[in-house]
């Protein structure tokens, strides 16, 4: 098999093997990274603009994830309180939805109402408008 | 933690019992449910509105709405991508009622984010990342909070998310760019 070179692969591909590689990878520092194929580590040790931006990569993947597990260090798990708080709530009925029920019929009265005062005047409209166009055809 | 296909198929089958198992198992998928995804919903939160307390008030009430509509939720695959999406309504909600322009002044000021004994140097640059990912437009911060507080690649996120893998992806990359530039940006800035 004929041995890699620096110019097997070109700096574009190397860089998107890279990012690939970043976004690949679960979180946590590489760990369970695939190895990056042999010739896209040969062109890395052999030039200086990838060898830069994967040692850059590396080391925010290192700094994100040093910062991130610091932040969600003062973020614990639900205490038992809060669980038990959220399933005893769960338990209730929802806030909303009893609003809803309570509103409900108050609200269907007046929708029923109003359609039924609309249609009442809609028609009281058109039996005038009627009554005066039999009796202009009349004259 | 990572997200394998079988942590996925035990979200699933956790979704199922909720939706037709009797009143014990249901309660004890939420409470799996609930501590499963908890500090990421509360931490991304936290990035957002600036402070854990109301972060965690925030999640739960996110929690109790989607436990309490998830019977509607035809893939239970899709529940993290659901939860999220509720949490960052109620998020905005939230700052829009509390009518604040902008959480970043006070990320810093989150407990646990920045240990005091810290040499200075290594304190200035997490504090620089957790300004940088906090700075970051929603989709690109909840890819980067994804990978490393869950523990997920980009094929776990997209399933998780109910996304194609490719749009998963890109947003990583762009989200490393985007990073990459506000860093070096603030490096410059140092004296």
């Amino acid at each position: 098999m004929k041995e890699p070179t620096v110019d097997s692969v070109t700096c574009l591909e190397v860089q998107d093997a890279l990012r690939e590689d970043w976004a690949g990878a679960p979180g946590q520092r590489l760990e369970g990274a695939e190895p990056l194929p042999v010739a896209v580590t040969f062109h890395i040790e052999g030039c200086m603009t990838c060898r830069g931006m994967a040692e850059e990569i590396r080391r925010l993947d290192r700094e994100l994830g040093s910062s991130l597990e610091a932040l969600a260090s003062g973020i614990e798990a639900p205490s038992q309180e809060r669980i038990d708080d959220t399933l005893r709530r769960l338990s209730e009925e929802d806030p909303a939805a009893r609003l809803l029920r309570k509103l409900k019929r108050p609200l269907r009265l007046v929708l029923w109402g109003t359609l039924y005062a609309f249609t009442l005047l809609l028609c009281s409209v058109l039996a005038v408008a009627l009554y005066k166009a039999i009796l202009t055809q009349g004259r | 933690m990572t997200h394998d296909a079988a942590s996925l198929e035990e979200d699933a089958r956790w979704i199922r019992t909720i939706q037709s198992g009797d009143h014990e198992e249901r309660e004890e998928a939420f409470r799996r449910l609930l501590v499963k995804y908890w500090r990421l919903i509360a931490v991304l939160t936290a990035q957002r509105i600036g402070d854990r307390r109301e972060a965690e008030d925030i999640t739960q009430e996110a929690f109790l709405r989607a436990f309490r509509s998830i019977h509607s939720l035809s893939k239970p695959m899709a529940f993290l991508g659901w939860l999220l999406k509720i949490s960052r309504n109620l998020a905005t909600d939230h700052l829009r009622s509390r009518r604040v322009s902008s959480p970043l002044d006070s990320i810093g000021d989150l407990p646990g984010g920045i240990e005091p004994d810290e040499p200075l140097e290594a304190r200035d640059e997490k504090e620089h990342v957790l300004e940088a990912v906090a700075e970051l437009p929603e989709k690109y911060r909840e890819v980067i909070t994804l990978k490393y507080i869950q523990g997920l690649d980009g094929k776990g996120m997209a399933r998780l998310l109910d996304e194609p893998e490719g749009t998963v992806r890109n947003r990583l990359f762009r989200a490393l760019e985007k990073l990459r530039a506000a860093l070096e940006r603030k490096r410059l800035r140092q004296p």
